[in-house]
């Protein structure tokens, strides 16, 4: 065998299909990570109950608290027959009132934070055991490269002007590509109980049309190019002052213009990144992705793809649920497969000018 | 009489605009053109490289070799603000010349394994993609001149200043040709 048969042949072997991927998969889970997840179902079985005891305490709390209330109010009907006495035990109630409350507060509180450091340590465990089933892929939480975040939001792929927050964070190769995967959120500072943090009463991260939610890919472009193109959704989503610096341009397909505004500071360039080939691509890739808007940038020798999703995607650190279950490893391996597609549908590790 | 003035005051105001419209507008084609003419520039100056790699391997496409050469020279003498028509079509014979090369490639496997060879080729590759792009930038300028210089009423302001719409960049003969797959199969 030459050695050019031979060197596809093994470039075969080695791209797995996706279906390949899955069953990878569940063989791996099956042997190495479930074993491993029964110790963090034990220690999450024993949490859980003890959460549960603290909620029985404050039902109780409340319970003698609606009591003491009731016990306190009567005692404005006693004023008339016997005040003293009545004076005396309102007093008594009234005191025990504030403190139960304070108690029950202070017991919600407690059981808030209790289930908040439960969940993201059970969460630590179970991602990275959950990444262990793909090649070169690692994950973060909550943590972002400074440097890195001042290049995601110089790219203008997302709007500019809000605080942005990190939730989970994947770097990655495949087929030679090195990529990262970052769940974003923008929000008001006013919105958001704790600075940083996601709070789990705060699922709808949405807090008005106009700020971004899901996921950002950054991927290294497989084609040179020096200037800063951005490809937008058609939509009043991101401020026209974002874009001053750069020209808006049209292009040839006319269903792409549709749905897509373009800026760039190089009209050649721009042509020259987003070929028809790209243009359809990138419309087919709504539909293939389910994702309510997608936007992307060229900056900085890098290709940025925004997807907007409602959804707070990577979770398995429900106190509430086994972790052992593969459904919601199921989830995540949909989840990062997608990306894989991503990177095939557009052909990043290919150069062949399309 | 005030209405009258006011009347007045928009009409210059709607016709300065259309002028200062068409004017960009031209000045985009122009721009474009020059874009065009700058990648046209990268490809002359990769195109000797390729050469000197491929006349130490191709003894018998020396013919060839010397016809781009020459073709080459001629195309550097023509002046940026020569008829574009003229350039392209030059340049097409350029870029069919180039394509027999590359198709002779094939037949030389030490040539064809050559680093500096592969690197020269995806060089030459990345410049076509920006010639393919420069030329759609052109392309979409000139229609939006064309559009501006037959539509009324920027047509009458581009008829007193006597601009005129430039013709569209089109496939050369090679590109119209369907290849047929004999050709190459033998």
């Amino acid at each position: 065998m030459s050695d050019y048969a031979h060197k596809t042949t093994n470039n075969i072997n080695r791209e797995k299909s996706y279906y390949q991927m899955r069953c990878d998969f569940y063989e791996k889970f099956k042997n190495e990570i479930k074993p491993k997840l029964s110790c963090v179902e034990k220690n999450r079985k024993k949490k859980l109950s003890e959460i549960k005891f603290l909620y029985v305490g404050a039902v109780f709390v409340c319970l003698f608290a609606i009591f003491i209330f009731i016990a306190w109010i009567m005692q404005f009907f006693r004023l008339d027959t016997d005040p003293d006495d009545a004076l005396f035990l309102l007093f008594i109630f009234m005191t025990l009132f504030i403190c139960s409350i304070a108690a029950l507060h202070f017991i919600c509180e407690n059981i808030q934070k209790r289930v908040d450091r439960i969940k993201e340590r059970i969460k630590k465990l179970t991602m990275q055991l959950s990444v262990s089933c793909y090649n070169d892929l690692k994950w973060y939480c909550n943590t972002y490269r400074h440097k890195d975040k001042n290049d995601l939001l110089k790219s203008l792929v997302i709007p500019s002007g809000y605080t942005l927050y990190f939730d989970d964070i994947f770097e990655g190769t495949y087929k030679n590509i090195q990529f990262e995967m970052i769940e974003c959120y923008q929000a008001n500072e006013d919105n958001i109980k704790k600075i940083g943090q996601l709070v789990e009463t705060h699922e709808k991260r949405y807090y008005g049309a106009n700020y971004f939610a899901g996921v950002v890919i950054k991927v290294k472009m497989n084609k040179n190019f020096n200037g800063h193109t951005v490809v937008l959704p058609d939509c009043k989503l991101h401020s026209s002052f974002d874009y001053c610096r750069l020209k808006h341009t049209i292009l040839e397909d006319v269903e792409f213009e549709k749905k897509f505004n373009v800026h760039t500071n190089d009209e050649i360039e721009a042509r020259y990144l987003l070929t028809p080939s790209f243009m359809e691509k990138l419309l087919n890739l709504k539909t293939a992705f389910s994702a309510k808007k997608i936007s992307c940038a060229f900056y900085d020798s890098n290709l940025y793809i925004a997807l907007y999703s409602n959804r707070n995607l990577f979770e398995i650190s429900s106190l509430w649920y086994p972790v052992d279950e593969i459904g919601q490893y199921e989830q995540i391996h949909n989840e990062i497969i997608s990306i894989y597609k991503l990177i095939d549908h557009f052909k990043l590790n290919e150069k062949t000018g399309l | 009489m005030p209405v009258l003035c006011i009347v007045l005051i928009l009409i210059v105001i709607m016709i300065y605009s259309i002028y200062v419209s068409v004017i960009q507008k031209r000045n985009k084609v122009l721009e474009a053109y020059s874009g065009i003419d700058v990648q046209f520039k990268k490809r002359y100056d990769l195109i000797p490289n390729i050469l000197t790699i491929a006349q130490k391997f191709m003894d018998h496409e020396k013919g060839l070799l010397e016809e781009i050469t020459k073709l080459r020279t001629e195309a550097l003498k023509i002046s940026s603000t020569a008829d574009i028509n003229g350039k392209i079509n030059l340049d097409n014979d350029i870029k069919a010349r180039m394509r027999e090369i590359m198709i002779a490639v094939e037949n030389y496997p030490d040539l064809k394994s050559d680093a500096t060879m592969v690197q020269a080729m995806k060089t030459y590759n990345e410049t076509e993609e920006h010639i393919a792009a420069a030329r759609r930038f052109y392309n979409s300028a000139a229609q939006e001149l064309k559009n501006a210089v037959e539509i009324f009423p920027s047509s009458i302001i581009a008829g007193f200043m006597g601009i005129k719409a430039v013709p569209f960049i089109q496939a050369d003969k090679y590109e119209r040709k369907a290849p047929k797959a004999n050709d190459y199969l033998k």
